[in-house]
């Protein structure tokens, strides 16, 4: 082995989990911001109680979420991904129903669980002990 | 996967065996396998998580023994250094406290290492992988052949020359043996086709040792 093969698979790992760190960090918090600004006019369609257009709102943001998904599970707890997965999907029951009141329970439900996923991966004393 | 991975790791980290780990080297050797086992026991844990944690205590491994094989100071502080806890035949009841070695773990030992006499030994020094070296007296140590005043032949480095059927060129360049040597000493042996040799090997002495297929079976 050459003499500064050891210091040379340090630093190549190093460099690796320090990019790859910020790389996902910042993808998660992009991807993360794009599903809230999907989610916001659902919440003031429901608000409203424009149940047409919260409902066409929804479909764009599942389709954005379906497209981040297996992003996410590279990075993310698959639980938190599945509560998410399950809070979109009864966001649309109650919608359907004109169920204001859950469907308004359920958005800001979601809207937590968007914005917790980028937090607790994030490096940060509190997420460190 | 993950296997693959702790495959590599584990043979760029080195060749030492668990008994001859220094403590920093075991503490990231369980704490990887650990890591490891994480993933494929609970599925909701992406695979990631594991991968990047076993490469950055591989990474911390390997800088701390470059460090460690760098500078005296950083290897004291991290390997520790070894101690003595017998001199000249006596035992440090002192340096036995303070590592908390007790006389029976010490004398069980030595007895397996064949020294049941504590008078017959020069040194035993507890090295930092956990290991008791001995060192005997002089008058209490076997002979050597240079003790006795013989000439000895130094032994050669043993090579394996054909490993079930196939030659190995390189090792035979290495022996400094040509092909045609090979065949002529096969021969000798009334060898006629390599295929049946199922190991030879250039010994110690400089002979080739012959092992044929079948030749054990009865």
């Amino acid at each position: 082995m050459h003499k500064w093969s050891g210091w040379l698979l340090v630093l190549v790992i190093v460099a690796i989990v320090t990019t790859g760190g910020l790389l996902s960090q910042r993808y998660l918090d992009r991807s993360a911001s794009d599903l809230v600004s999907l989610l916001k006019p659902v919440q003031q369609a429901v608000d409203h109680q424009d149940w047409g257009e919260s409902a066409g709102s929804l479909a764009k943001l599942e389709k954005s979420w379906n497209r981040v998904h297996s992003n996410w599970a590279l990075i993310a707890e698959h639980q938190e991904l599945d509560h998410l997965e399950l809070s979109l999907v009864r966001l649309r029951e109650f919608i359907e129903s004109r169920d204001e009141v859950n469907a308004r329970v359920e958005a800001g439900e979601a809207m937590n669980q968007i914005r917790q996923i980028p937090e607790r991966e994030r490096l940060t004393w509190r997420n460190i002990f | 996967m993950l296997y693959i991975l702790l495959v590599i790791v584990m043979r760029l980290m080195g060749k030492r065996q668990i008994g001859q780990l220094q403590p920093f080297e075991l503490v990231i050797t369980i704490i990887i396998a650990e890591l490891a086992v994480l993933p494929m026991n609970n599925l909701g844990i992406p695979i990631t998580n594991g991968v990047i944690g076993i490469l950055v205590l591989m990474a911390a491994e390997v800088f701390i023994s470059l460090l460690a094989l760098k500078s005296e100071r950083v290897r004291a502080l991290i390997c520790g250094t070894p101690t003595m806890l017998i001199n000249n035949g006596r035992l440090l009841p002192e340096a036995m406290e303070r590592l908390r070695v007790n006389l029976n773990d010490l004398l069980e030992q030595l007895r397996s290492k064949e020294y049941p006499n504590i008078s017959d030994i020069a040194f035993a020094v507890l090295e930092n992988n956990g290991a008791l070296s001995v060192i005997p007296k002089a008058d209490a140590k076997p002979p050597t052949a240079g003790d006795l005043g013989r000439a000895v032949v130094q032994p050669l480095f043993p090579v394996t020359l054909i490993m079930d059927g196939n030659v190995n060129l390189n090792n035979l360049k290495l022996a400094g043996i040509g092909m045609d040597t090979l065949l002529a000493q096969a021969r000798l042996q009334q060898i006629t086709d390599i295929r049946e040799v199922f190991f030879a090997q250039l010994t110690t002495r400089g002979q080739i040792d012959w092992h044929l297929r079948g030749e054990g079976d009865s």
